[in-house]
């Protein structure tokens, strides 16, 4: 009976608030002050992708009081890990497809606009339709931009056409990138895979989809006619010398020349000619059957032309600024940054949002409850980079280009079934997990 | 922990996206578990012939999962080449026959009770 009165006696906000902390624990969420467990706070989301409703379901989860906004128009999430393999015809493309109401959490007010303007001294963001949203709190995970327009007479209605794919831009133009790249790979010819020198999302895809496509020419008989470039506008192909080095040799192997410091700068999709520029200015022209390209990348224009951004004098210049270890803002303590608008040293993949998530919200947490930021984030990025149809390289690296293997027992120097298992089966569903805030 | 955490929630997933085909085998070989013990058979439920049997097939099924498990995942035998390749075929093949146990055997055993009696 006491236990009984003891219970009864509990106000419900607090046995509410007891709930939540003991789901916190469960949830990882160490030492968080019940004064933000029980907040009032308004907190904005922007961005409705991996990061932006991973961060509204674990905030959901342990947030009572709360009003929780994400603003975002996308009603369809792509699953972008999923892409190369649509692009190169191991998958349809509904398999890269699904809902986001499915994943938004019931308390969340989702707003279906998109943010043109930051102002955060007011602590507001501006919509599309002129709607005017206060908060509390501000977590902006809008991603990348991919601007496209910066090489010259590229028109992306002509993927799939002409012999034009990129697997970044949509699951459409993955899907009409396979068409393009099956007829190449059955017929062979000149064949161009290009890298910017911006940062990008997913920095391995670009190497996967020209190993899987060296595969596809193999299986399909246009091996022996093909002549294959890989032009990179940066000084490597890959970021961690090792596997630089491996990728490099292995491409050499297949045949394919490499030009480094070489940027796609324009194209004549009638003409199928490519042009290109070198470090020192020189430009040449080369023509080809296939041309993957990679767009160059940048903040979105609400983040890239407010006062969150990196300045124009940063390494970063347009990105979000936010402190590499907290993923707090550097300037703005009620501002965070998850996912690929960061402005931070490596790392614009779903592996990185899955490893920051966490992170964000507990130091959004300990802001609230009036508290330091503790939660230090290492960087952690990981790539399964797809060496053929039915092999993997599972790395694992952060900040430092130092590997971070989540088993001991993969090693990241070897290609592997295994690492192919993981990235063709297990890891959408494990995607799918994080985004309603496990994992 | 985080690569117990990041497991447990792999598989979970993992059975969340494949939800028909688990409901599917469950309540299959739950239904026909019932129907081999509610069967009037003159023997018990476990009998080693019936036993011996399952064990022969589960072997099989064995083998053939060993042989194809690379080849249904979009890979090849031939591409398998470091030991943790090889341990995660063996556990797949494993655990794959021995789940087909809950629907062979009660199979084997309704093949038995109702199999047609051969003329003397």
């Amino acid at each position: 009976m006491t236990s009984m009165y003891k219970m009864t006696s509990l106000s419900r906000r607090k046995f509410l608030v007891g709930g939540a902390t003991a789901l916190a624990t469960a949830s990882g969420l160490h030492a968080i002050n019940a004064q933000a467990l029980d907040s009032s706070a308004r907190i904005v989301i922007v961005g409705s992708g991996a990061a932006g409703i991973s961060i509204a379901n674990r905030l959901a989860r342990v947030l009572k009081n709360t009003k929780i906004t994400i603003v975002d128009r996308k009603e369809t999430h792509y699953y972008w890990p999923g892409l190369t393999l649509v692009a190169t015809g191991a998958w349809p493309k509904s398999d890269v497809l699904d809902r986001n109401s499915r994943f938004i959490p019931e308390q969340v007010d989702w707003v279906k606009e998109m943010v043109i303007n930051f102002d955060p001294e007011s602590k507001r963001v501006e919509t599309d339709t002129g709607r005017h949203i206060q908060y509390d709190y501000l977590v902006v995970a809008s991603g990348v931009e991919y601007n496209y327009r910066a090489i010259e007479g590229l028109d992306i209605e002509a993927f799939g056409q002409n012999g034009l794919a990129s697997v970044y831009h949509s699951p459409d133009v993955a899907a009409l990138s396979w068409d393009a790249i099956k007829k190449f790979s059955e017929q062979g010819g000149d064949g161009i895979f290009t890298l910017p020198k911006t940062p990008i999302r997913c920095a391995g895809a670009p190497l996967k989809m020209a190993f899987l496509a060296i595969d596809r020419l193999k299986q399909n008989g246009g091996f022996d006619q093909a002549n294959l470039n890989f032009y990179s506008a940066t000084q490597n192909l890959f970021g961690l010398p090792w596997f630089n080095d491996f990728i490099t040799q292995r491409y050499k192997q297949e045949g394919m020349q490499i030009g480094l410091e070489t940027e796609l700068t324009a194209v004549d999709i009638g003409a199928r000619k490519a042009t290109f520029k070198k470090a020192d200015g020189q430009t040449f022209n080369q023509s080809y059957d296939l041309l993957h390209v990679v767009p160059p990348m940048r903040a979105p224009s609400s983040v890239r032309y407010s006062d969150l951004a990196w300045p124009e004098d940063s390494a970063m210049a347009g990105w979000l600024a936010v402190d590499k270890d907290t993923l707090q803002h550097v300037k703005y303590p009620n501002v965070f940054g998850c996912g690929d608008v960061n402005g931070t040293p490596r790392g614009k993949t779903a592996a990185t949002v899955k490893m920051s998530v966490p992170i964000v919200v507990e130091n959004l947490l300990a802001v609230i409850a009036g508290k330091e930021p503790k939660a230090r984030f290492n960087g952690y990025t990981s790539c399964p980079l797809l060496t053929k149809f039915g092999a993997a390289m599972l790395i694992e690296f952060d900040y430092n280009g130092q590997l971070v293997p989540t088993y001991p027992f993969i090693d990241p120097y070897k290609e592997s079934w295994l690492a192919w298992v993981m990235k063709e089966q297990l890891l959408k569903p494990t995607y799918l997990q994080m985004l309603k805030g496990h994992v | 922990m985080s690569e117990l955490n990041l497991t447990f929630f792999m598989l979970l997933g993992y059975a969340q996206a494949h939800w028909f085909v688990i409901s599917l085998y469950v309540i299959g070989g739950a239904s026909l578990n019932y129907l081999a013990w509610t069967q009037k058979g003159k023997a018990k439920f476990f009998q080693p012939l019936v036993i011996e049997q399952a064990l022969i097939g589960l072997a099989g099924v064995f083998v053939l999962l060993f042989l194809t498990i690379p080849w249904m995942t979009g890979s090849s035998l031939f591409l398998l080449g470091y030991w943790a390749d090889w341990v995660l075929l063996f556990l797949m093949a494993v655990g794959y026959s021995v789940a087909s146990l809950f629907w062979s055997y009660p199979l084997i055993r309704l093949y038995h009770i109702f199999k047609p009696v051969e003329p003397k």
